[in-house]
């Protein structure tokens, strides 16, 4: 399978009032890839995701899905993208199925009602398909949201925190399935401080820090203990070796 | 545009039906602003026949803000509302949508209140002008829900919502709920001609749902 960029940012930067969130990130993704961006609270991961997901439209460069300009996207292109959002973004009176359905619906998905049945057996809550949200775990909410963002077949799927809530199991899950969504020419790009359950399902490894990529590396070839190692020295040095690291900012 | 109107129609309606959140809180609070000026103004008196229509119209007046800022917190909720304009849809479908579930809502809320204003004020129900009664109620809905549904959008995302709704859709409600009020006076028995107010109530509801059709883009914008 060919791969071509699926999303690709070039001088992004992003304010909120005078604190810079986003300044000037490069960064292209390509199809079958999934990214993890990691950083600590702050470090701008979701506004990164906001901002490609359409969710921020006011921005300071460009941002690319599928080669056209997000800002001028059409609705295929918008199509393409799934997001998993920090809340739930779930109606919590409505039934579980019915949450999946009306999503379907709205995206003009063929034959809702199977597709919502279909991700409800995919994200194992087929058992509860008639419980109504409100009563469900935050877990259980979590493996729903990741359904309704996928409800719609995407092709670039954005998770913030994807793993918050998530037991062992569901984690364990979770992962397979984004392996799988990348390996059928998918993209993932997810954000996450989370190292431990992220980093394995991740073919490249992203630190965001104050609002910068300080580190951009394939996951191969580097362990995750390196890469633990890389990513303390980013949240306490500032960089991802000590003598990268600027002066003043060693702890 | 008409089947995102049907999809989000159904879902808010679906929720109402499964909770009654909307219904029930400006049933009971119609019913109670009822029952306090039945006894301010003394029952059945032919002033308070003369009144009705207006105390009804003002029960509901603050009955429905209630039931159009649970619509709004649908929406907030969960974030749910973020989830819905990541999807690439017309935002007027959204606005078409949820204006219907409103009007219906509000139409429901009307006629369960029906009953209990017929009672505590005494007043008559002809049934040749059922359907003057039928009119007023369903565009005054309407009239009512029009800029409601569009600033509890705008509200949504103001730091103190439930004030600010009322603040903001009621003063341009008025022309609406003046023509209601003489609309429901002709039909429970008031003499004259509610012609003028009748006319009035329809190009109020074709102006101010067509504008909020082509705003509420902006409305939904954070």
């Amino acid at each position: 399978m060919t791969s071509v960029t699926a999303l690709a940012c070039e001088g992004l930067t992003k304010r909120f009032g005078r604190v810079a969130a986003l300044r000037s990130v490069r960064l292209s993704v390509t199809t079958g890839e999934c990214v993890t961006v990691f950083g600590r609270n702050g470090a701008g991961k979701s506004t990164f995701l906001q901002i490609a997901g359409s969710l921020i439209r006011s921005y300071e460069g460009h941002v690319r899905i599928f080669d056209q300009d997000l800002r001028h996207a059409d609705v295929a292109t918008r199509r393409a993208v799934g997001f998993v959002l920090h809340d739930t973004c779930l109606y919590n009176d409505l039934s579980v199925e019915d949450n999946l359905r009306f999503f379907a619906r709205l995206y003009g998905v063929d034959n809702a009602d199977a597709r919502a049945r279909d991700m409800l057996a995919r994200v194992d809550l087929a058992h509860r398909a008639s419980s109504v949200t409100r009563e469900l775990s935050r877990g259980m909410k979590q493996r729903l949201s990741i359904a309704r963002a996928m409800i719609h077949a995407p092709r670039v799927l954005l998770l913030d925190e994807p793993f918050t809530g998530l037991d062992e199991i569901s984690s364990q899950s979770l992962a397979t399935m984004l392996a799988d969504f990348a390996r059928d020419g998918g993209t993932v790009v997810m954000s996450t401080h989370d190292v431990e359950r992220a980093y394995p399902v991740a073919t490249r490894a992203v630190i965001l820090e104050r609002g910068s990529v300080t580190y951009d590396r394939p996951t191969a070839g580097t362990d995750l203990a390196d890469f633990r190692r890389a990513y303390w020295n980013v949240l306490f040095a500032g960089a991802p070796t000590e003598s990268a690291a600027p002066a003043g900012r060693e702890h | 545009m008409l089947r995102t109107a049907g999809v989000v129609l159904w879902k808010d309606l679906k929720i109402e039906l499964r909770t009654r959140d909307a219904v029930s809180a400006a049933l009971v609070f119609a019913i109670l602003v009822l029952v306090v000026f039945n006894f301010a103004l003394g029952g059945n008196t032919p002033e308070l026949r003369r009144l009705g229509s207006g105390f009804f119209w003002v029960a509901f007046a603050f009955s429905g803000t209630l039931a159009l800022n649970r619509s709004s917190q649908l929406e907030k909720e969960s974030g749910a509302g973020r989830a819905l304009a990541l999807a690439p849809i017309d935002p007027a479908g959204v606005y078409l949508g949820k204006f219907l579930a409103n009007a219906a809502v509000l139409v429901a809320t009307q006629i369960a209140v029906l009953p209990a204003f017929v009672i505590f004020f005494d007043v008559p129900l002809e049934v040749g002008r059922l359907g003057w009664l039928a009119a007023s109620f369903v565009l005054g809905a309407i009239g009512f829900a029009g800029p409601g549904t569009l600033f509890s959008a705008v509200a949504a995302n103001t730091r103190m919502r439930e004030l600010m709704l009322p603040l903001l859709f009621i003063p341009v409600s008025v022309p609406a709920l003046i023509a209601a009020v003489e609309t429901t006076s002709f039909a429970l028995g008031d003499p004259g001609s509610a012609s003028f107010w009748f006319k009035l109530l329809i190009v109020y509801d074709v102006v101010i749902v067509t504008a909020s059709l082509l705003v509420f883009e902006y409305a939904l914008e954070e």
